[in-house]
């Protein structure tokens, strides 16, 4: 069963990735959204295993001057959010 | 890979014009319909019950999320179910509960109605994906 996990908190604020590199499994997807995106760019979700597609919205990416760093981090608009949402078979919101 | 036709429940924690939670949810059940999907249950919890204060007055040039709500309810018909709880002790009432409180105003109106924990367990089951929006 794979999940997505969405994440809207900046890793700045909160230890939610460390946490959830421990949750993860093989297949699952983690997008990250509003603040979430500010772990994007740099290495902060470096504690990720390599296994897992992150993903950051394109949208919050722009409105805070995010640039994700590219080899790691795949971009998504809107369009591709929802389509994440149906491909997996569960969503989680990290909070 | 992408499955057609889902439908969706939404829950929304975050209170408008503080949190960018109800601007999220709004973008992704908009961008729902493309994909051959909608949302059939939108569920308000925690603070995000202040998306359905009926008397939400923004700047004429910022967005209206009440109306964006109603308009998403009309589009594609979604429940938009306050959680009772959240709401009361936060001082949306409908006219029932204003009458039994002894307010002589509602603040809450349709198409958002009050409802319990029950409904947000039912709108889960029932539907393909349960999506939430954090505060």
């Amino acid at each position: 069963m794979s999940t997505l996990h969405l994440i809207n908190r900046s890793p700045f604020s909160t230890s939610i990735l460390q946490e959830l590199a421990d949750a993860v499994s093989e297949g699952d997807h983690v997008l990250l959204i509003e603040d979430g995106v500010y772990a994007a760019s740099g290495t902060t979700s470096r504690v990720l295993p390599e296994d897992i597609e992150l993903w950051a919205l394109e949208e919050d990416c722009t409105s805070r001057g995010v640039t994700p760093t590219s080899d790691t981090v795949g971009t998504l608009g809107m369009a591709g959010f929802v389509a994440l949402t149906a491909s997996t078979d569960r969503t989680v919101s990290w909070f | 890979m992408v499955s057609q036709g889902l439908t969706y429940a939404l829950m929304v924690q975050g209170a408008p014009y503080s949190q960018q939670a109800s601007h999220s949810a709004l973008r992704f059940a908009e961008a729902l319909p493309a994909q051959g999907h909608r949302v059939a249950t939108v569920f308000f919890y925690h603070d995000g019950v202040y998306n359905a204060a009926s008397m939400m007055s923004p700047p004429r040039d910022e967005p209206h999320l009440l109306e964006r709500w109603r308009a998403l309810h009309q589009t594609q018909h979604c429940e938009l179910l306050v959680c009772v709880a959240s709401a009361v002790r936060r001082g949306l009432l409908d006219e029932g509960e204003a009458r039994r409180h002894g307010h002589p105003h509602p603040t809450l109106e349709a198409p958002f109605e009050l409802t319990g924990l029950g409904q947000l367990m039912q709108a889960a089951f029932q539907h393909d994906r349960l999506i939430t929006f954090a505060p």
